[in-house]
């Protein structure tokens, strides 16, 4: 049995495999599925203020951040736009769009200088096809997600019911309802 | 589990309070009543127990599920206290009928007071922790009877029998102030499950359906004969006991406060002894046997019990009256001891887990029924047989049936303990819809003139998909109707369709379907075409051989190898020879289609000595055959088709080198060789010879199969159970060796590897063998839940593996998956297997060494890792390895950078 012979690409995808096993979106899966993804991944640096994905452009990719800080920003009106959110290393966006083929709902720009990894969408449906266990793990993580959303909606819905039994309870509403 | 071990404590204490009361009153009813009127009520008393046990047991039962535990034993507490203050009182007004009341109502407070608790234990602790707690909550009980039945005979010093009723309501008040405190903490695990309506009224419905429980589950219905059959021998012997008492103390000065002293010596001696054993080897024995296996233990203590009296009886017929009553007297005694001591320490903590492992809304009723119905039937037989049968039958023939009783008790213990396993494993197993077994059965069965036309309308009008399951579905039903619909509308067909239509005919014998094949071998589909010719070869006949013989230079690979497969079975030796090139001409062409295609025709033919040339062609052409899926597949195929011992040799061997998917596909590969006549029986004297991956892939096809369990196979099995313990656990040693390093990504990669290739799929491979080695299949359909988020449903399924299979591979099974602390494996390895820890550059070494080719390049890029930070050499003692395999990486990332 002879030991496997790295060559510095090789030694870059497995590089690649430590980082995404670090990732939320990536770390229940097996280190060898990963490495078909590494290997489909893509290297890219953005300096800061650069525009990395564009609100209505089509998403055909996920990026994960190795290095640096990233915006997301979302317009309101025709040239004014928000900010929704900030991250930063080992976080993702652009996963949904691989899977659907929806706009990109938001754009996303370097916040400092970047690195991040680009992973085509056609290139890991073609990675799951061939090992199908990643679209396991993916179902896994959607189903985390969406366990989730249901236990914050119902939280928020238990929030929303309680100040109405307290107004249902309130003579003051039943006043207001015209029958008291 | 939301809850923190905190309330072993507390639950502790309140059973050391619930207890010590309970015995403090048992023995101050039993000594007033036996001083008082004597032990000749006694079975009445049985009967009227059981009513009142029925009672107040159907009244709970109507509201155990639907109350707040908690609130409920608060409630019974107070009620209880009170009661007690009233009895005493009218004590003063001299009524012997009091004196019954108290008797029974000592017996049926003391069971409701356990049965609540250990409703409320196990509402915190899940079965696999029951094992652990529950012991040691039950010695809390066993502490407290203690104190309790050496205080009774000092108290009398000072108070009379009738005043220990102050005491025992005091006792009461205390415990009750104890639960308060675990309700403060613990109060949202008693809050009711599901069905929030209180029906505090009893209700015959709710019985019946209860009951009906009892008797439709198997583990309930299981349960509830061995209760009935130890309840039965339990008051039996308890009778003879109070009659025994009741003899050697009559006519002694101050009866009930003798009779008192004595009961709480007694009380005091045998739950000491009870104590001594809960702390000395009843642990011990449970934690080895596992909860279930030590219920057979009461049940041959009292056949040892019997059997010992029923030795007493004849030898008390050669002495004289006085010392063969005593010899008796303290015979039964010694009996009733050590009865209480089993019964506390090996059946009561671990009867309750079989009840732990129900879901929460059956187990309070199940309980309940078992408790208030089950009970009480056999308390009302056993005074009925007391009453009417004992007192005419020699007091040998009764210990003779005791006798028997108990060995029927070791048997249901046999079954209580395959019910338990079987009930859990089905719930965990989940339902399974019967809907899609109708839809097969419909779809075959159904030949109905209406039903063909309406196919007959799908196939039209459908989609491709559609069309095919239409297709498949009237070619399976094979009648003259479904074929003739599938032949009449092949020429209306789009190609697709018509391919479709020929696959699936090729595969019945019909007298047109010939003139079909013949007939569209001019098609201007080449897929049409290729079915066809793949269906002609199997007619033998001049008229096929000539039709087909033009298509051997065929541009289309399929057409080509299907041509060569038509001509083969009938052709010459030379011809044959030709026929032979052309095939391994088109394998060697470069193209993945004509490959397959060839490899298909090769598993077709029987080809000459195909294993040889498979692995012939695999060992020139590795990258090849593993790289295009469509050559991969058609390569396993043709292994698969010879039905030879070698070729599971050939599959094997790439199994080394073959991804997740592929070892599936090569595991499904060696199936159909089992199929075409490979005996288990080889393939499992193949397992001890091949390395981990090839037995994973070897065992996963072996485990779905039913084999002939002979003791060789079995101890195969059992030895490789073994060995792959011994890798976990070495593998466990690595892990931690590599955990213990400064990290740095090469050794958290190979960590990782470690982690996934190595010790889970060895775990893989040892439920593979835990599953073959049970004959029941429980096993098997629980494996997945072992790994369940759930924590419960995760120890119930440990629980099933604890009792199903092989003991000694299971345990040592539930003993790995039961913490995933390196150093806990480590510390184990070492004391198990005598492994010492390892230093990380020799767990590189041998891992470097690996099946696995991806651990393998983990390795590589540990060590890359680790030279690139330190800048070292590795020093030739210390890695000898490492240095020629590694540096060069090394290098070449160095360059890199």
């Amino acid at each position: 049995m002879t030991s496997a012979n790295l060559t510095p690409h090789a030694f870059k995808i497995l590089e690649n495999v430590v980082f995404l096993k670090k990732t939320s979106l990536f770390a229940s899966m097996r280190t060898h599925d990963l490495r078909a993804i590494a290997a489909v991944a893509e290297e890219l640096s953005f300096e800061p203020g650069e525009e990395i994905v564009h609100e209505g452009d089509v998403g055909d990719a996920l990026y994960l951040i190795k290095e640096g800080r990233i915006r997301i920003t979302k317009k309101v009106g025709d040239s004014e736009s928000v900010d929704l959110a900030e991250i930063g290393t080992g976080e993702c966006f652009g996963d949904m769009a691989v899977f659907d083929a929806e706009l990109r709902s938001a754009s996303a720009f370097a916040k400092e200088r970047c690195v991040l990894l680009r992973i085509d969408g056609e290139d890991l449906i073609d990675v799951i096809v061939e090992c199908p266990f990643i679209a396991i793990e993916f179902l896994k993580m959607f189903v985390k997600r969406l366990r989730n959303a249901n236990g914050r909606i119902e939280k928020l819905s238990r929030t929303e019911k309680s100040p109405r039994k307290l107004r249902d309870r309130s003579p003051m509403w039943r006043r207001d309802d015209g029958k008291g | 589990m939301p809850f923190s071990r905190s309330h072993t404590l507390p639950l502790f204490f309140l059973l050391f309070g619930s207890f010590g009361s309970a015995i403090l009153g048992d023995s101050t009813a039993e000594a007033l009543l036996l001083a008082r009127l004597g032990s000749k009520y006694v079975p009445g008393l049985f009967l009227i127990n059981a009513a009142f046990l029925f009672l107040l047991s159907s009244m709970i039962m109507s509201v155990i599920d639907r109350w707040d535990r908690g609130n409920l034993f608060l409630a019974f507490i107070g009620t209880h206290t009170v009661v007690l203050l009233c009895i005493r009182l009218l004590i003063n007004f001299d009524l012997p009928l009091l004196f019954l009341f108290l008797f029974s109502y000592a017996y049926v407070t003391k069971i409701l007071i356990f049965l609540l608790f250990w409703t409320l234990t196990n509402d915190l602790i899940d079965s696999r922790r029951a094992g652990s707690d529950f012991p040691i909550i039950a010695a809390g009980g066993t502490l407290g009877a203690i104190l309790f039945s050496f205080a009774i005979p000092n108290m009398l010093k000072f108070i009379s029998a009738e005043n220990l009723l102050f005491v025992w309501a005091g006792a009461m008040i205390v415990t009750g102030g104890i639960f308060v405190s675990l309700k403060l903490s613990f109060a949202s695990a008693f809050k009711p499950v599901g069905d929030r309506y209180l029906q505090l009224s009893f209700r015959w419905k709710t019985l019946r359906d209860d009951l009906n429980l009892v008797r439709t589950d198997p583990l309930l219905r299981t349960m509830a004969i061995f209760y009935f059959l130890l309840f039965f021998i339990v008051l039996n012997q308890h009778y003879s006991f109070y009659d025994q008492l009741n003899a050697y103390f009559s006519g002694t000065e101050d009866q009930a406060s003798q009779l008192a002293g004595f009961l709480g010596y007694f009380n005091g001696v045998s739950m000491f002894s009870t104590f001594l054993l809960q702390v000395s080897i009843a642990g011990i024995v449970i934690r080895k046997a596992g909860s279930t296996r030590s219920m057979f233990i009461l049940p041959a203590a009292f056949c040892v019990v019997f059997s010992a009296l029923l030795v007493m009886g004849i030898i008390a017929d050669d002495l004289e009256p006085k010392a063969a009553a005593a010899l008796l007297f303290w015979g039964v005694v010694i009996g009733v001891g050590t009865r209480i001591a089993f019964f506390d320490s090996f059946f009561s903590p671990n009867f309750q887990i079989f009840f732990s492992s129900l879901p929460q809304n059956v187990r309070g009723r199940g309980k309940l029924s078992i408790e208030g119905v089950v009970k009480p039937a056999a308390m009302i037989t056993a005074g009925v047989w007391l009453f009417l049968v004992a007192p005419r039958i020699p007091f040998l023939m009764q210990i003779s049936l005791l006798l028997f009783l108990s060995v029927i008790m070791v048997l249901q213990t046999r079954r209580l303990k395959q019910k338990y396993t079987a009930s859990l494993a089905q719930y965990l197993r989940g339902f399974k819809s019967k809907n899609t077994q109708l839809i097969r059965a419909i779809n075959v069965s159904s030949k109905e003139t209406l039903f063909l036309d309406l196919v007959e309308n799908v196939l039209k009008k459908e989609e491709p998909n559609v069309k095919a399951y239409v297709i498949d579905m009237l070619a399976t039903m094979n009648s003259t109707e479904s074929i003739s619909i599938l032949i009449d509308y092949i020429p209306r067909a789009d190609s697709k369709t018509r391919a479709t239509i020929i696959s699936a005919l090729s595969g019945i014998r019909h007298p047109q379907a010939k003139d079909v094949f013949l007939r569209f071998l001019d098609d201007s589909d080449k897929r049409v075409v290729a079915n066809c010719i793949d269906a002609l070869s199997r007619y033998r006949s001049q008229e096929v051989f000539e039709k087909v013989e033009r298509f051997l230079k065929d541009e289309n690979p399929r057409i080509r190898a299907n041509a060569v497969a038509a001509l083969w079975n009938s052709a010459t030796s030379e011809r044959k020879e030709e026929l032979a090139l052309v095939l391994r001409h088109m394998m060697d062409m470069g193209y993945p289609l004509y490959s397959a295609s060839a490899l298909y025709a090769m598993g077709q033919i029987r080809f000459p000595n195909l294993v040889e040339e498979l692995g012939s062609y695999y060992a020139d052409h590795p990258d090849w055959v593993g790289g295009d899926k469509t050559v991969w597949r058609q390569y396993v195929l043709a292994l698969s088709s010879t039905g030879q011992r070698e070729s599971v040799d050939v599959l094997l061997k790439i199994s080394d080198v073959a991804g997740r998917k592929q070892r599936n596909q090569i595991s499904t590969a060696i199936g159909l060789l089992m199929n075409r006549g490979v005996s288990t029986g080889y393939l499992i004297s193949r397992l001890p010879g091949i390395n981990y991956m090839q037995r994973g892939v070897l065992l996963k096809a072996l485990h779905v199969r039913a084999f002939e369990r002979g003791r060789d196979s079995l101890r195969v099995l059992q030895d490789i159970a073994g060995k792959e313990i011994r890798s976990i656990y070495s593998h466990w040693v690595a892990f931690d060796a590599v955990a213990r390093e400064k990290p740095n990504p090469g050794l958290v990669l190979l960590q990782n590897s470690i982690m996934e290739e190595c010790i889970n799929e060895s775990l893989r491979n040892l439920f593979y063998v835990a599953s073959m080695l049970d004959g029941s299949g429980q096993i098997r359909r629980i494996v997945h839940r072992l790994f369940h988020t759930n924590e419960r449903v995760r120890a119930q399924a440990l629980e099933v593996l604890d009792n199903a299979g092989d003991f000694r591979t299971n345990r040592s099974i539930v003993k790995l998956l039961e913490t995933s602390d390196p150093a806990i494996h480590t510390t184990d390895a070492r004391t198990l297997y005598k492994m010492k820890p390892r230093n990380y550059l020799s767990v590189v070494n041998e891992y470097a060494h690996c099946p696995n080719t991806w651990v393998r390049e983990c390795c590589s890029y540990a060590m890359s890792c680790h030279f690139t930070e330190s800048g070292e050499v590795p020093h030739e003692q210390a890695l000898p390895q490492a240095k020629v395999r590694f540096l060069p990486h090394v290098e070449g990332s160095e360059k890199q950078k």
